[in-house]
């Protein structure tokens, strides 16, 4: 760049690397405790030579603890909730940045408003909802003793959402992020190209599909990737939300593993668990990172 | 910005319901359960509830455990968020510039964001573990220099470096993007303008960046609470001594593991009222700076 | 306001730049007097900017040395070269008002702030910005933007002042007027000018010298007149004016130039393989001249532009007057009348010497004789 830049690239490039190995350092660790065996580990304490138990540490992992359940289970909620997202992010903000009328301004504040207080804040009245979604229709139908008066008895709609893909799922899609940046990303889009579409003759959910959607493969796959890996690695909404093994999500069941109860714990067998469970959202984020940087920033560089 | 290209009435509501209704369902219905909980005591037996005014509020606030609960919360969300960012700055500004090492840095600095809150907890746990991790050897000649389970300064600072660890993915992406937007040109106006980098930095990149900043200290606020049970749940459960039991792991012990219902409500209130005020406060201070065109 | 300091000289010295293997600049020698407004002229990429840059201190030097008014600045801050520069986009900082962009570099030298006050509205007044010193840059139009960032360079009173193709954001009508207070500009304050371009009008309006650049080498540095009247190379010619000089391959053989094909062009000494280059506008309608076909013809009004082939299927354009339509595919005779003729060497592209005229040569015929 400019002037003296030689000195400056120097406390840069410094900069750089004590970050790289600030980063770098205890995945270093765990990568090589995870090839210790525990007896190894124990005698030698902490060290960072590498034995050669991994393959045995990963069948450990395989076949004594829950991980490789638990990891599916991660999959299909993280798949399900990117998607979610998307979709409802997609629609929503067609809606607001390609129609003319009153309340988008308000619906899209409404939908904003949500990225500031995430769902951990709200943990307790969360789980309840989750617990009955019916909740606000027994509320409603009740008010004023409404529902006594016409069926004698109040409204009590049971639908429990709790321990189930769904129930883990739906609400983290509770949350605008993706919205935000979908509604930037269609501002950039020009008008001209709806106009165009409209001469030749597409109603709207004929644009959305054919020319909008297209379009946007690339916002959209990276939007989805980072949202896969967001639901990935939540921790407190999976903990409550699902009791029983069968839902129980990867992070979860590696926190469990802590919980063994002997005297020094399994530290290699839970850093061979660590992998497996970083492993997956890892290599999405190192190969795909171009673009969802691209996608998150809407920047072309 | 207005496109408003079709004029359909019905169907932009259809379009924005499902939205509405997951966002109804999961995000304002658990605010207004949290508002009535607050206000109200579930009666023992037999579910229903009883308006209490403001007892519960006085339950709470009359309690020491909450009130040293949360003042560590807002010292954390401002210090945990502050040191996050301003670490994920330094490193933008780092890669900023056209290093033969920020292309890779530029991939690795995002590593940590595949690496859950939780898991973090259990590999720093083991990390710093005063017998068997990192600071083993250092212990060994000084016994008792370093350890978290007893003393509630270092349980902090475990904390505060896992969530510096944690957190320097997604502000380092929207900071250094940020940068990346500022033309090259305004440098070179500005070197020749007799500015130095650091003169440069203050005048030019970080007013430049100032929107850039907004969204991530906001971002990073509601971040570190909510990625602070994940590590607190994992690394400290509280301790010390309750020294690191914040509020988001207090409503969780107190309503999953206590019961106590309106007590857990009344503090997520109070809770989220705390962000509100530090949101705000940061909009305050930092929106008088962002009002420009590019 | 005038510039306090003398006009200073710039001087180029075996000057180099090269980004890792690719050498953009070798080694250039110049001498750009001063008070002189020099334009350095060429195509996109061929070093313009860079070159620019490194006498602005904003690139470092490969090789080679820089003078400002007789000192060596290579090593120099660009702040301490005594040097201001425009940038084709203006590069306003969008944050800071006008007075605070025409300021920043008195507040950075901690000029009071009085005297920094005065400064700003003198340097406002000059490129006529005095009722916009509060606005945001946002808020102004394209060429207002570049006033600004005119002034911003002069309320240094610096003895160089740079331009990086300052006028080619705005449009036509507006670039004209600029240009027209560039040159009164230069004329008041009398620094010495640096101005790349790649629009040879603004080229030929603007500049006491050009320096011709092609991919980093200097083809030609003259006067306007010099650049257009005696190009020093083919390069040269075939850049300048609109339209361009045409070049034909050409041999000369005893006293005459002919194409491939034997067709005899025009009279000349030259003997061998020759460029040679004629300016449309000086091609000759003849009768008892070289036989075109007229295949393209651009009326443009005051004149049309006709595209010829020749026998050996070369191309070559003339410039004919508003009177005498001439049709496509239609056959004429043309002559290349000596004085117009210029002969370059089909190796280097350099200008052979001129050669007296033979005095037959100079027999022309004025009537064309369209068919
Ligand atoms: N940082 C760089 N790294 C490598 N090559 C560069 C760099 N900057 C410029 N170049 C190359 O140097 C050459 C000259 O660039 P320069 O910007 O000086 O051209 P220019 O004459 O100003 O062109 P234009 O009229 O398009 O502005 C170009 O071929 C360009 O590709
Ligand atoms: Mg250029």
């Amino acid at each position: 760049m400019i002037e003296n830049s030689r000195s400056i690239d120097r406390w840069a490039t410094a900069i750089l690397l004590c970050g790289l190995v600030f980063v770098l350092t205890p995945m270093a660790f765990v990568i090589v405790t995870a090839t210790q065996s525990y007896e190894e580990f124990l005698r030698r304490n902490f060290s960072l030579i590498p034995g050669g138990h991994f393959a045995e540490n990963l069948r450990e992992v395989w076949t004594r603890t829950d991980l490789p359940r638990q990891t599916l289970n991660s999959i299909i909620v993280g798949a399900i909730a990117a998607t979610g997202r998307i979709a409802l992010a997609v629609t929503t903000s067609y809606a607001v940045v390609f129609f003319t009328g009153r309340g988008r301004g308000l619906v899209y504040a409404l939908v904003v408003a949500s990225i500031m207080l995430p769902l951990e804040l709200m943990i307790i009245t969360a789980y309840q909802v989750t617990a009955n979604v019916a909740l606000p229709l027994n509320a409603l139908a009740n008010a004023g003793g409404l529902w006594s008066a016409l069926a004698g008895r109040p409204l009590d709609l049971q639908w429990n959402l709790l321990d189930s893909y769904a129930g883990i799922a739906i609400p983290l899609m509770a949350q605008g992020s993706c919205t935000l940046i979908l509604v930037q990303f269609f501002r950039t889009i020009p008008p001209q190209l709806a106009r165009a579409a409209i001469i030749d003759g597409a109603g709207p959910l004929r644009f959305l599909w054919d020319i909008l959607l297209p379009l946007s493969k690339g916002p959209l796959t990276a939007l989805g990737i980072y949202m896969f890996i967001s639901a990935w690695i939540q921790y407190m909404w999976p903990l409550v939300a699902a009791s029983s093994p069968a839902r129980t999500m990867a992070v979860v069941g590696l926190a469990r593993l802590q919980e063994e109860g002997e005297r020094i714990p399994d530290f290699p067998l839970q850093m061979t668990g660590a992998i497996l469970v970083t492993l997956p959202p890892l290599i999405l984020i190192a190969v795909f990172q171009r673009r969802i940087v691209r996608g998150l920033t809407l920047s072309e560089k | 910005m207005k496109q408003e290209i079709f004029r359909a009435r019905a169907l932009p509501w259809w379009l924005c319901a499902p939205q509405l209704l997951v966002l109804f369902l999961f995000f304002y219905l658990p605010i207004i359960l949290a508002f009535f909980w607050a206000f109200h005591l579930e009666q023992p037996f037999g579910g229903g509830s009883q308006f209490v005014g403001f007892a519960n509020f006085r339950r709470v606030l009359g309690s020491g455990e909450f009130w040293s609960s949360a003042r560590a919360t807002l010292a954390y969300m401002v210090l945990a968020s502050g040191s996050s960012v301003g670490t994920a700055l330094v490193l933008a500004l780092a890669a900023d510039r056209r290093l033969r090492l920020s292309g890779i840095a530029r991939n690795i600095f995002l590593w940590p964001k595949a690496v859950a809150s939780a898991s973090i907890g259990v590999i720093f746990v083991f990390l710093l573990n005063p017998y068997l991790g990192i600071p083993a050897p250092l212990n060994e000649i000084w016994p008792g220099l370093w350890n978290p389970r007893t003393n509630p300064l270092h349980a902090y600072a475990m904390l505060f470096v896992a969530n510096v660890w944690s957190a320097i993915p997604f502000s380092f992406i929207i900071l250094l993007a940020g940068l990346q937007a500022i033309p090259e040109e305004l440098h070179k106006a500005g070197a020749i303008d007799g500015a130095g980098p650091w003169r440069r930095l203050r005048d030019i990149q970080l007013p430049l960046l100032t929107p850039q900043l907004f969204v991530v200290v906001v971002l990073e606020v509601a971040d570190s609470l909510s990625g602070s049970f994940g590590l607190i749940d994992t690394m400290t459960r509280g301790g010390p001594g309750g020294a690191t039991n914040l509020l988001v792991y207090k409503i969780y012990s107190d309503g999953f593991k206590a019961y106590d219902l309106s007590g857990a409500a009344t503090q997520t209130v109070i809770l989220m009222a705390l962000v509100a005020v530090v949101t705000g406060a940061q909009y305050l201070f930092l929106e008088r700076r962002v009002r420009y065109d590019r | 306001m005038t510039a306090t300091n003398a006009p200073a000289a710039i001087g180029l010295h075996g000057l180099r730049k090269s980004y890792g293997a690719t050498e953009v600049l070798p080694a250039l020698e110049a001498e750009l007097r001063g008070g002189e407004f020099t334009v350095i002229l060429g195509p996109s990429g061929c070093g313009k900017s860079t070159l620019l840059n490194c006498i602005a201190g904003l690139e470092r030097l490969s090789a080679g040395r820089i003078t400002i008014a007789g000192r060596e600045v290579q090593e120099a801050e660009p702040k301490d070269r005594g040097i201001a520069m425009v940038f084709q986009n203006y590069a306003l900082y969008p944050h800071m008002s006008v007075a605070g962009n025409i300021g920043y570099a008195l507040k950075v030298a901690r000029v009071p702030r009085a005297e920094r006050e005065a400064r700003i509205a003198a340097a406002a007044r000059i490129v006529d910005l005095g009722d916009y010193l509060h606005r945001r840059p946002s808020e102004l139009s394209g060429g207002q933007r570049q006033r600004v960032a005119i002034a911003r360079a002069v309320v240094r009173e610096p003895q160089v002042l740079l331009y990086d193709e300052p006028l080619s954001n705005l449009d036509a009508k507006l670039r004209q007027d600029m240009r027209m207070e560039l040159a009164g500009l230069h004329r008041r304050i009398g620094a010495t000018s640096v101005f790349v371009t790649h629009d040879q009008v603004e080229a030929m309006t603007l500049a006491d010298r050009i320096m011709v650049l092609n991919r980093g080498r200097i083809e030609q540095f003259a006067t306007p007149q010099e650049i257009y009247h005696a190009p020093a190379t083919a390069f040269v010619a075939g850049f300048i004016g609109a339209p361009a000089m045409t070049l034909l391959d050409v041999a000369g053989e005893g006293g005459w130039l002919r194409l491939s094909d034997g067709t005899v062009l025009a009279r000349h000494r030259h003997q061998g393989a020759a460029l040679l280059g004629i300016r449309p506008e000086q091609v000759l309608a003849d009768p008892a001249g070289v036989p075109a076909r007229v295949i393209y013809r651009e009326d443009l009004g005051a004149h049309s532009v006709l595209t010829l082939q020749l026998g050996d299927g070369s191309r070559l354009q003339m410039a004919a007057g508003p009177g005498r339509p001439v049709a496509a595919s239609s056959d004429i005779r043309i002559a290349l009348p000596a004085g117009a003729l210029h002969l370059f060497d089909p190796l280097t592209g350099r200008a052979f010497a001129r050669h007296p005229v033979p005095s037959d040569a100079m027999k022309v015929q004025d009537d064309a004789i369209p068919s």
